[in-house]
């Protein structure tokens, strides 16, 4: 595969989970945002390995 | 568009060998490094080696690692079992845990296991590539005849249909003949299932007067049994639904490790991307790289958190293939998918025996029924082997052919003698699920 494209995918992928841990952050009195951010950054953490990075330290707390 | 890809992740499943390997050593560490910081019981392992995870810096280190087994796992849930019910081995807080699965037990008490929802993802994740690879795509409407319990089984395969875009048709609580007349109704066109149950499906089609092979299923993956990797029980549920059966490779403690793609090449590749699978010879313990040479299997879950899977033996007895598959996928592959179990293979007067032999010569008759059952006895000082087989209705009158040429098969493939008794069609013990069909009785006297 194009190691270019690859990159640029894997700049989105950081991307997101920095903003879906921003808004999980943000969410702590706001179940609904909250939890489905948590989720959210299970599925980013799948494409985060889906290109080759370890997630196994991947939490979906902030700080933990 | 992503459909036309062939691979659920073409840069993983192409990736060039040696760099895959790379991937695997790094992720190695990282999941050494996990369950060292996180789970008590690994790290009170590592730590009696005399290990530490920045001690492991090439393969050699790696299979210093001390493994881990279903008995090591029980004790520790035994003797330390807070935080309820998991013990010292789960990594994470339980309020990060999302789902309880237990094993089934049936060589004793339960391992209780923990998944965190990330992890939960990653069975999916895993079972994606697996069901990708045999065809199934967003047109897929899938019947899942399985009866959503406390065990994994097929649990993660419904979570990747969904991922993957299939419609999923949950079979739940439905008997038997109510499944065959929801696939039939809603015209489904994948399902899932242990070899046992697969063909039992087939037959109670039968008796509601349906063709199995004149519904709707075009593909069947199948688990749980090695029946799908054995070659005439494969032929005989492809028959039987006029579909292509492929099989898979998983456990609760493990994760789904390997699966059969649409090529069928007589092995199953292992999703290296994922798994880290080592191949370990039985009496030596040296790690087998090359092909042809038989060994158990010690595997890593690469990335799963809640309760690190770190070089545990399976059991399970697997060879490298030595073929590349036309599929173009880089994972290496095993021979014949897992050809045993090191806990089943047992010594008979002498030889050893895979209950796997038999089946595949069984299923090879025509004339013989789906189920049969091994015995094996001691009788004063020497043992013996009963099979129990079932002419089919169609093939009553045919044992005077068929029994020389089933012994002749049965001490060819498995180099010993057997008693042969035919039953009346239907009267051996049926099962719907995971079969029992080898007893061995020789510690009963």
């Amino acid at each position: 595969m194009d190691q270019a494209k690859i990159d640029q995918m894997a700049r989105r992928v950081d991307n997101l989970r920095q903003e879906a841990l921003a808004l999980l952050e943000q969410a702590q009195d706001f179940p609904a945002l909250e939890r489905n951010a948590a989720r959210v950054l299970a599925c980013v953490s799948m494409m985060q390995a889906g290109l080759g990075r370890s997630v196994v330290a991947n939490r979906p707390r902030p700080g933990a | 568009m992503a459909l036309a890809s062939p691979y659920w992740n073409p840069l993983l499943e192409t990736m060039e060998p040696q760099r895959l390997r790379e991937l695997q050593l790094k992720k190695f560490k990282q999941t050494l490094a996990w369950a060292y910081e996180h789970s008590a019981f690994h790290r009170s392992l590592y730590q009696q080696a005399g290990l530490a995870p920045q001690d492991v810096k090439s393969w050699d280190d790696v299979a210093r690692v001390p493994k881990v087994d279903k008995a090591l796992l029980k004790q520790a849930q035994a003797q330390a079992q807070e935080p309820f019910p998991y013990g010292s081995v789960l990594s994470l807080p339980l309020e990060e845990v999302a789902e309880f699965r237990q094993t089934s037990g049936t060589t004793g008490k339960p391992i209780y296991q923990a998944d965190s929802w990330q992890d939960w993802e990653w069975w999916a994740e895993c079972w994606c590539y697996i069901l990708w690879s045999q065809g199934y795509r967003p047109s897929d409407r899938v019947f899942i005849p399985f009866g959503y319990n406390i065990f994994v089984a097929f649990w993660a395969g419904h979570y990747a249909c969904e991922k993957i875009g299939c419609e999923v048709v949950p079979g739940g609580v439905l008997d038997t003949k109510a499944r065959v007349l929801k696939v039939q109704e809603l015209e489904a066109t994948a399902m899932m299932g242990t070899p046992t149950y697969i063909l039992n499906m087939a037959r109670v089609a039968r008796e509601l007067g349906l063709d199995p092979a004149e519904l709707t299923i075009e593909r069947i993956t199948c688990a749980g049994e090695p029946g799908a990797s054995i070659p005439a029980t494969k032929d005989r549920m492809q028959r039987a639904w006029g579909a292509k059966v492929f099989d898979h490779a998983g456990a609760t403690e493990i994760g789904a490790w390997s699966f059969e793609c649409r090529e069928q090449p007589g092995a199953l590749h292992v999703n290296q991307a994922m798994f880290l699978a080592e191949i370990e010879d039985l009496a030596t313990g040296e790690i087998i790289e090359e092909p042809g040479r038989r060994g158990r299997l010690v595997i890593t879950a690469l990335d799963r958190q809640a309760q690190p899977c770190v070089r545990f033996d399976s059991q399970d007895i697997i060879e490298w293939d030595q073929g590349s598959c036309a599929c173009g996928r880089t994972f290496r592959m095993i021979k014949g998918g897992v050809v045993g179990r090191a806990d089943d293979i047992t010594k008979v007067k002498g030889v050893l025996l895979s209950p796997a032999a038999i089946e595949e010569v069984v299923r090879g008759f025509a004339e013989l029924s789906d189920d049969y059952e091994v015995v094996v006895q001691r009788v004063g000082d020497s043992e013996k082997i009963t099979l129990k087989v079932e002419l089919v209705p169609e093939a009553t009158g045919s044992r005077e052919s068929v029994e020389p040429a089933l012994r002749d098969r049965l001490r060819l493939n498995t180099n010993l003698g057997y008693h042969l008794e035919f039953h009346p069609f239907g009267t051996l013990p049926r099962y719907e699920v995971k079969a029992r069909r080898f007893k061995d009785l020789r510690d009963q006297h």
